[in-house]
């Protein structure tokens, strides 16, 4: 009956990722150090282009590209604030510091935590993060 | 292990090597290039320039630490994935070594 609901709701064949638990033990002892290369800026590309095929470089490598456009909308965001209330004498400037630097701890907290998981071979989403890493098509 | 993730390895060391070689070019670029052009904009008492060659110094000191940071981050990311390597090697052969003492025991005593 259930299938006969979920049919009738979803007429078309919903698409389907494997579950991450069934990630191969191969492919986490093959693909840890790119894994984790994959949160650096920029390369996680090398992951993607490298090992297309393995689901948990590639887990990670998805996790990689979405902190890397969040570091380069952060960027954007910073220059905003610069070119706006950073005109205004002293509180636009510490304002555009502060945020500098709290944008940098949280992307670097982001990256670290994503390296050290990538490097003990687990698959944890990083908060927020991962959520728009499993909707990508990538 | 195949030959692929070796390959992948080595390009990770070049690109870890390009990194800091660019890291230390530009680090040079700047310390050469910034002290000349601050010293120049003070001896002429042009306050924006003088800026603007601060502003060109600490961008290039940025630059520097973001290649030395992700080139270090690649090295001390394959260090530990060679690290992780070798002690599963050792533990593979210590529980081998440990499995053989077991078996030899288990000899003695049913012998005595």
């Amino acid at each position: 009956m259930l299938d006969g609901l979920r049919a009738a709701c979803y007429p078309s064949p919903v698409a389907t990722r494997p579950p991450y638990e069934a990630i191969s033990e191969r492919e986490i002892a093959t693909g840890r150090a790119l894994a984790a290369v994959a949160y650096l800026p920029g390369l996680f590309l090398i992951g993607l282009l490298d090992a297309p095929r393995n689901r948990f470089v590639r887990f990670h490598a998805r996790q990689g590209l979405v902190l890397f456009l969040a570091e380069a909308a952060g960027m954007v965001a910073v220059a905003i604030v610069d070119g706006s209330l950073g005109r205004i004498p002293v509180l636009g400037v510490v304002t555009g510091a502060v945020l500098r630097l709290a944008l940098g701890l949280l992307f670097l907290a982001a990256a670290l935590y994503g390296i050290a998981k990538a490097l003990s071979g687990e698959t944890v989403r990083i908060p927020y993060l991962g959520d728009v890493a499993d909707r990508m098509e990538v | 292990m195949s030959m692929i993730p070796e390959k992948r390895f080595w390009l990770l060391r070049r690109l870890a090597k390009a990194m800091t070689i660019g890291a230390w070019l530009v680090f040079a670029l700047i310390v050469v290039v910034t002290p000349v052009g601050i010293a120049r904009s003070v001896m002429n008492g042009d306050k924006l320039e003088l800026i603007e060659w601060l502003k060109y110094g600490a961008s290039g000191g940025l630059i520097f630490v973001n290649l030395l940071w992700i080139a270090q981050s690649i090295q001390v990311i394959l260090a530990i994935e060679e690290n992780t390597k070798q002690s599963t090697y050792v533990l593979e052969k210590l529980t081998t070594l440990m499995q053989q003492v077991r078996d030899r025991v288990g000899e003695v005593v049913e012998r005595e």
